[in-house]
């Protein structure tokens, strides 16, 4: 590889999904990156685009979508948005890999876990005992007892936590050098989260991969992340280094969702805080800031055009006039 | 496995028995004296005591029933009321026949059915797939008769490809295989459209499933996916279905079998109603029983073979 410091590098992605109403804008102008063996974070509300954009990064996105032009994923040097089906291939799984959301679906029920771990190896052309050896040591890494007889189980015989560290494993078992993590503790309980989290960060140091983990968990990415991205409706509202974005939140969105979060309310009171109004209809965008409709902060400039990002320190910028005009 | 097949093997048999006491009670319940049918209307009461003590209808119903079990299982299906020979005998000449009438039948319609419908769920919205859903309610629409009378007059009459009837030389097992073809097409070719449509379906919603958007972020090939990760489970309501459609495969044969002139258990059945005789209906309808018992046996097993949670299920 290049000495290029990002594995990741999104350059202006918008994409688009046709429908029966008109063209949901889905994605608008995007720009992140992913820093060689760190973990990126990106935080949002249900529906911001999160997804959306993961799923660009693999090219898994449905067959309505489209890729704006001028829009460019480049991974370790290649555009993703210009690969040929073979070459996808070759990327998925190798090169980036993915852990989803729900563990209770993310494996086929009917085949068994060692069949689906060394599967995944097709493109090595080593024996199938040395497969289902690395198959085995790698669900022991994860911790799974007695990982030699639990190969050829099937998903059922195992509990969410269990399927969710043989996800792990399995999205690991290549050595990619970019992991996708969706949610991946969303659907667990708080303790099993716990001791996920704990995994991903011991496996992360020993595979040194980088990774970009999606959470609507504040706490989790504080936890677990170098860097923040926040996004709203499709675009990307603030982003900077995790110490920094936490502590010196400049945007509105990013300030509303950190007094949202439970863990960090302080006074006994009997609702939970929310951020009034919902996020706008993506087929017909405003004029002016798109957060503008639920901020409490708007004036003037907001209405007019979409702001910049306009840089708060180093690492650190937000997408808001408030900065622009150090109100 | 083991238990799950011993369990169910249970099952089957239960069913079986079931249905042999539906059939009996059938047959009590319709009006009529069998010892005044069999003797006529001249005989007189000592004569039919007589006959109904010889064929133990004088019993109370429970040991009606316990008797006809036990015959069954040793192999006696009565006599035929004409030629006095065993109807079992008769039965064991025809069923290989319906037997190969089933599964010629069911090959057409998997071999063909089952890729389509694979096809039209990968290719979702193609024209092949819009020409392939016309094609199969088409085939559905079709009755057997009219496909085999057709069938005949293209590719036997015609263009001379096939046997036209008969079931083929005794211990010729080539010429056998080609009497089935157009017997098998006929049975068969509705139930091509029917799992075309519903291979296709529950395809497309396997398709949509997790864990086939993980295998595809996992970088396996198109073809493993679709053919192995996602038909494993889409073919599942499928043989289910299959298994409750050979019952309809063997009655509709009974089209085929008098197109074709060939010997089979239903076109027996139908020539032994039209000249009521009833040993012979009873013996054809309990095998047809115990056949569809069957069918749904082996689609279960198989079922619980390729889903290991079925297993638990039972």
């Amino acid at each position: 590889m290049s000495g290029n410091e990002h594995v990741l590098d999104v350059r202006d992605l918008s994409v688009s999904f046709r429908t029966a109403r008109g063209k949901v804008r889905a994605l608008r102008h995007v720009d992140i990156n992913v820093p060689r063996n760190k973990i990126v974070g990106i935080v949002g509300e249900s529906g911001c685009g999160k997804s959306t954009l993961i799923n660009t990064v693999l090219r898994l996105l449905a067959p309505n979508a489209v890729i704006e032009d001028g829009s460019e994923v480049i991974f370790q040097g290649d555009d993703v948005l210009k690969m040929s089906n073979s070459q996808l291939t070759d990327l998925r799984g190798q090169r980036i890999s993915m852990v989803f959301q729900d563990p209770m679906t993310a494996l086929n029920p009917v085949i068994s876990i060692g069949t689906q771990m060394t599967d995944i190896l097709y493109r090595q052309k080593i024996p199938m005992a040395q497969k289902r050896k690395r198959a085995a040591d790698m669900l022991a890494q994860v911790g799974i007892p007695d990982a030699v007889r639990r190969l050829d189980d099937h998903p059922h015989q195992f509990s969410g936590g269990m399927r969710q560290r043989i996800c792990i494993a399995m999205a690991l078992m290549m050595n990619p050098s970019l992991l996708i993590a969706d949610e991946p503790t969303t659907a667990l309980d708080v303790t099993l989260e716990a001791q996920i989290i704990h995994l991903m960060k011991e496996l992360r140091e020993e595979f040194e991969c980088s990774m970009l983990f999606v959470s609507h968990n504040l706490g989790l990415i504080a936890e677990l992340c170098d860097e923040v991205i926040v996004m709203y409706a499709g675009e990307v509202v603030e982003q900077g280094e995790v110490h920094d974005l936490f502590h010196r939140a400049q945007h509105p969105y990013t300030r509303m969702l950190l007094e949202c979060d439970p863990a960090r309310i302080e006074e006994t009171r009997q609702e939970l805080p929310t951020i009034s109004g919902s996020v706008p209809d993506l087929i017909d965008l405003p004029k002016g800031c798109i957060f503008s409709p639920r901020c409490p902060h708007r004036y003037e400039p907001c209405n007019e055009s979409p702001p910049d990002h306009y840089a708060v320190s180093d690492q650190h910028s937000a997408r808001c006039f408030l900065v622009r005009d150090g109100r | 496995m083991l238990l799950y097949t011993f369990r169910r093997l249970g099952l089957a048999v239960l069913i079986v028995c079931l249905a042999m006491l539906l059939l009996l009670a059938a047959i009590h319940m319709v009006p009529g004296d069998p010892a005044g049918i069999a003797l006529g209307p001249r005989a007189t009461p000592e004569m039919r005591e007589a006959f109904k003590a010889k064929m133990g209808l004088d019993q109370p119903f429970v040991v009606q029933y316990v008797n006809f079990l036990t015959n069954v299982v040793t192999g006696d299906l009565g006599v035929d009321v004409w030629s006095n020979r065993p109807v079992s005998t008769m039965i064991g000449e025809q069923l290989p026949h319906t037997i190969a009438l089933a599964i010629a039948g069911l090959g057409w319609s998997i071999m063909i059915g089952i890729p389509l419908g694979c096809f039209s769920a990968v290719h979702r919205n193609s024209w092949i797939d819009k020409l392939t859903g016309v094609l199969s309610v088409g085939c559905i629409a079709i009755p057997s008769f009219i496909v085999g009378l057709y069938a005949l007059l293209l590719f036997a009459v015609n263009l001379r490809w096939f046997p036209a009837i008969g079931a083929g030389e005794n211990g010729d097992l080539g010429d056998q295989a080609m009497h089935l073809v157009l017997p098998g097409l006929a049975v068969g070719l509705g139930w091509v459209g029917y799992l075309a449509r519903f291979v296709r379906t529950s395809m497309l919603e396997v398709l949509g499933e997790n864990h086939i958007r993980m295998a595809r972020a996992y970088g396996l090939p198109r073809r493993r996916i679709t053919y192995v990760y996602a038909l494993k489970l889409a073919i599942l309501p499928t043989i289910a279905l299959l298994g409750v459609g050979v019952g309809g495969l063997i009655s509709g044969a009974v089209f085929a079998e008098i197109i074709f002139a060939r010997p089979g258990v239903g076109k027996m059945v139908v020539d032994a109603v039209n000249t009521r005789n009833y040993p012979i209906v009873m013996g054809g309808v309990l095998v047809t029983t115990m056949l569809f018992a069957l069918s749904t046996l082996l689609s279960d097993l198989l079922a619980a073979w390729i889903d290991p949670r079925v297993r638990q299920g039972l």
